[in-house]
């Protein structure tokens, strides 16, 4: 796994709950959704170890509901403590986005 | 819902699957099995990759495009990111094996033995006769070579889900099948002891019904 990926897989937990927080999803329709906001080469694959997880943190609820295109889906909904990770990821991001900056701004000045 | 139903609902989802995806579902599957996961989680995470591969398969896409190349890397994926079985579970897991294995095998032994071929000529003829059949060595050593033999197998056929096949198996099966031949005929005429038909066969009632009844609810 490359550095790329590793950073990606670190974010896109608190990106998925903020998908579910907004209303109750299903794999495919959180994976579209995170690719329309530009998460490149996102696939229903790559997010269900991380809505495994999510679950098994009890971060996330799953419950099964009828599909206009066949078997039953999983969708999924926050739960309190989903809620209160969601808070603490921005918290924690924001102060990663400062330092970040912070280190590259003169980067982004000499060029 | 138990595991039994989950899975025989998941069996009828696999139905529908185009060739190539279920080869891809049977290798995910297979070595999901063999893992640290309850198998109650299996038929769960089954479930919901079917539902993933059959509506991808509706779209029109292609089943790499939503789990990747690497079947094997997803897998270890979902595995590090479940509950491992608890002691429980495995305790279960393995007395629902090994009964399962010895109704079998027990049936087989009852519907071979040369004792009830007798048995059954003396009801047809209406004579009293005994109704005792000899357990063997050969049958003792028969089991265990083959409820051995066969657990290792599996795990080492589910381990290896992703490889193309090794001959080893082949060696493996050969080998279950030669050494319970051998045994159970070179030691068939070491009798441990001998046993009334009717009571083997309420053994084996009691064991599936068991199996069945109790056991498979708590796997």
């Amino acid at each position: 796994m490359n550095d790329k990926s590793q950073m990606l897989k670190g974010t896109l937990e608190g990106c998925i709950l903020q998908v579910i927080k907004s209303h109750e999803t299903y794999g495919y329709e959180i994976s579209e959704k995170l690719k329309e906001n530009g998460f490149p080469n996102i696939s229903e694959g790559t997010i269900y170890p991380l809505l495994l997880r999510l679950e098994k943190n009890e971060l996330i609820k799953g419950t099964l509901k009828n599909s206009p295109v066949g078997p039953k889906r999983k969708y999924y909904s926050l739960t309190e403590k989903g809620d209160l990770e969601i808070e603490n990821f921005f918290i924690n991001w924001k102060i990663l986005e400062k330092a970040v900056h912070s280190l590259f701004s003169h980067r982004e000045m000499q060029e | 819902m138990n595991t039994n139903d989950m899975r025989k609902r998941n069996n009828e989802l696999d139905k529908k699957l185009t060739f190539e995806n279920k080869t891809a579902m049977t290798d995910m599957v297979v070595y999901l099995r063999v893992s640290n996961i309850s198998n109650k989680q299996v038929e769960e995470i089954r479930r919901d990759l079917l539902v993933m591969v059959l509506e991808a398969q509706d779209r029109g896409d292609d089943i790499s495009s939503v789990i990747g190349d690497d079947y094997k890397s997803f897998c270890n994926q979902i595995i590090e990111n479940t509950i491992p079985k608890t002691m429980s579970e495995k305790i279960f897991e393995s007395i629902y094996i090994l009964i399962s294995a010895l109704y079998i095998l027990m049936t087989i032994q009852i519907t071979v033995s040369s004792s009830t071929r007798h048995i059954i000529t003396n009801l047809i003829n209406h004579k009293k006769g005994d109704l005792s059949i000899p357990i063997d060595l050969g049958f003792v050593v028969s089991t265990l070579v083959i409820l051995f033999g066969s657990y290792f197998i599996v795990t080492y056929i589910g381990k290896k889900a992703f490889e193309v096949p090794s001959k080893r198996i082949l060696f493996g099966v050969f080998g279950i099948i030669f050494f319970s031949f051998v045994g159970s005929y070179e030691l068939s005429n070491i009798i441990l002891f001998k046993v009334n038909l009717l009571l083997l066969i309420s053994v084996i009632i009691i064991l599936f019904g068991t199996n069945k009844l109790f056991i498979s609810k708590r796997i």
